[in-house]
């Protein structure tokens, strides 16, 4: 055989149909069998082609039984075929079931009734309670917490807050005065308070055009806490109004005597006498007796604290009101974990009988140790 | 002579004791008959959508599956019978014919995923199977499944006949005139 295999010989060897002749022509002749592997090369490729492209697809799709009868739900039922059902027909006639599913009126019984309905109220109620007993039953169980024990410190604020020593009966000092207006002193701030006093405070310049300028002041410590500011001179305690002096005598602002602000006597502010700041909130000590406690509320742990068992003390400062009641102020040593906050609220529940200065119950300054420690 | 009592575990055909576990079944056989589904039919989608309904014929019918061939062959019996159900009621949706003549991605990135060959083999073997692709497109319905049944599939002719239902006479013939088709198509490809 000369000639190469013609395009159908070589069609027929690929179905398989080739005869022995032309298959020993492939086996030896180079075109031939180059040109049958070409193509079968390609067939390959095609294949390749095909199964990469569906395995990528069939990886995505991950497909299994439940996905393939997704939506199908009827697919699970077996079908029976028109001759089973038939069949199944015939022989329920020819063998009836014994089973009776004749319709007759029965018994029913009345769910509705006034007393069932009683019978589950009660239960709903028992069952309520039984949860709510759980709720709370729990704490019960778990034993005595960690009692708290507090002990509480009174002292006083040492701040000098006098000029002068003050004896028995005139601690803290105040000031006062006033022009004998008609009206009540006006509202304002002190003077400066300074340790000399050459003009007393005048909540009106009279003089627009002064040689000589003085600045009013008050005899009176002079604390950092005093801001120098830009609001007429006047009683703190004064009314809101038109500038006056208030009804007192002797040149200052207010109703008292003398050369100073305020109710009281001398060149200082506020009641009392003789200089420095008087009223206000007073400290322990001299003339202010000291309040004592009536009713003490303990502080709760708080959950945190009680975790991390932590123990120690918080100090506070709080003022002793005149109706025994307690105001915080702030809180001077901290302890963290939620404890200046109890502490805080328990203190603030507290009552007291208040000080007394001269007689009569006044504001003072204290200061407050709640010591937090597990037994 | 006495009387001699045998007793014999007859095991049921290896196909249908395979069917029993329908889930594996699923697993074993998807990627074929959806490799399948992929060169009969134009899109992926469509052939993931027909593989499916193939695995749900054969699933509520598993019970007349009687082993008489393997359930490879059975499956793809299913499979040729949706294709040609398929392309039966699209025969006269014809605004879907333009889809015929592009396919639907690139089998560029499907071939080979193999770094020793050159790119330009690689131009070269993509457009081969484009070729082949193409041509299988201008087959008749008939020799384009007994073609990718046999060199897709990798299926004897015995098995082409049962899967199709044809005579083994009639696929020899069907795959004569596809293959010199399909040759006739790649050699007058540049």
């Amino acid at each position: 055989m000369t000639n190469h295999l013609t395009e159908d010989q070589i069609s027929r060897w690929f179905v398989g149909q080739a005869t022995a002749l032309e298959q020993t022509h492939v086996e030896f002749c180079s075109d031939c069998y180059v040109e049958v592997h070409r193509f079968r090369s390609v067939l390959d490729s095609f294949r390749g082609a095909a199964s990469t492209r569906a395995e990528r697809l069939t990886l995505k799709t991950s497909p299994n039984l439940m996905q393939v009868l997704e939506g199908h739900p009827w697919a699970m039922l077996e079908q029976p075929s028109l001759l089973v059902s038939l069949k199944r027909i015939f022989i329920d006639t020819l063998y009836p079931s014994k089973t009776q599913t004749a319709v007759a009126p029965g018994e029913v019984r009345e769910i509705w009734s006034r007393s069932e309905f009683r019978n589950v109220r009660w239960l709903s109620l028992a069952f309520h309670a039984m949860v709510l007993g759980l709720l709370i039953l729990p704490s019960g169980l778990l034993g005595p917490l960690p009692t708290t024990q507090t002990l509480v410190s009174l002292y006083s604020r040492s701040v000098p807050l006098t000029l002068n020593i003050p004896s028995e009966r005139s601690s803290g000092g105040g000031g006062g005065g006033g022009r004998k207006t008609l009206t009540p002193p006006s509202k304002g701030v002190p003077p400066r308070p300074a340790d000399r006093q050459l003009v007393p405070p005048m909540v009106e310049t009279r003089n627009l055009a002064p040689d000589l300028v003085v600045e009013s002041t008050v005899i009176a410590p002079r604390l950092e806490t005093l801001q120098a500011m830009n609001l007429p001179i006047g009683d703190p305690n004064g009314t809101v109004g038109p500038p006056s002096a208030g009804p007192g005598e002797g040149g200052g602002v207010g109703t008292g005597r003398g050369t100073g602000v305020g109710p009281g006597r001398g060149p200082g502010v506020g009641p009392g006498q003789d200089g420095g700041f008087g009223g206000g909130i007073f400290s322990v000590g001299g003339a202010v007796s000291e309040p004592r406690l009536r009713n003490q509320v303990p502080p709760e742990y708080s959950d945190d604290a009680r975790k991390a068992r932590i123990e120690g003390t918080v100090e506070l400062l709080v003022v002793v009101r005149p109706d025994g009641t307690v105001q915080f102020d702030r809180v001077q040593k901290s302890l963290g974990f939620g404890l200046d906050q109890k502490a805080i609220e328990a203190v603030k529940q507290w009552t007291f009988i208040p000080a007394r200065r001269d007689g009569r119950a006044v504001p003072v300054w204290i200061s407050v140790i709640v010591n937090f420690s597990i037994r | 002579m006495e009387p001699t009592a045998t007793a014999e575990f007859v095991a049921p055909p290896v196909a249908v004791a395979e069917i029993q576990d329908f889930d594996a079944v699923v697993q074993r056989y998807w990627p074929r008959v959806l490799r399948f589904l992929l060169t009969a039919v134009n899109d992926s989608d469509l052939a993931e959508s027909l593989t499916q309904d193939c695995f749900l014929k054969a699933y509520r019918h598993r019970s007349s599956f009687r082993g008489d061939s393997a359930l490879n062959t059975w499956l793809m019996s299913i499979a040729v019978n949706l294709v040609r159900d398929h392309t039966r009621n699209r025969r006269f949706q014809f605004w879907r014919r333009a889809e015929r003549m592009a396919p639907d991605s690139d089998w560029a990135k499907d071939i080979l995923p193999d770094r020793t060959i050159s790119p330009e083999q690689r131009t070269l073997i993509n457009e081969e199977v484009q070729a082949v692709w193409a041509a299988t497109r201008n087959l008749s319905e008939r020799q384009r499944t007994v073609f990718l049944l046999r060199f897709v599939e990798d299926f004897d002719i015995l098995e082409i006949a049962a899967a199709t239902g044809l005579s083994e006479s009639a696929v020899n013939v069907h795959l004569f005139r596809a293959v010199r088709a399909v040759r006739k198509h790649v050699r007058s490809t540049p």
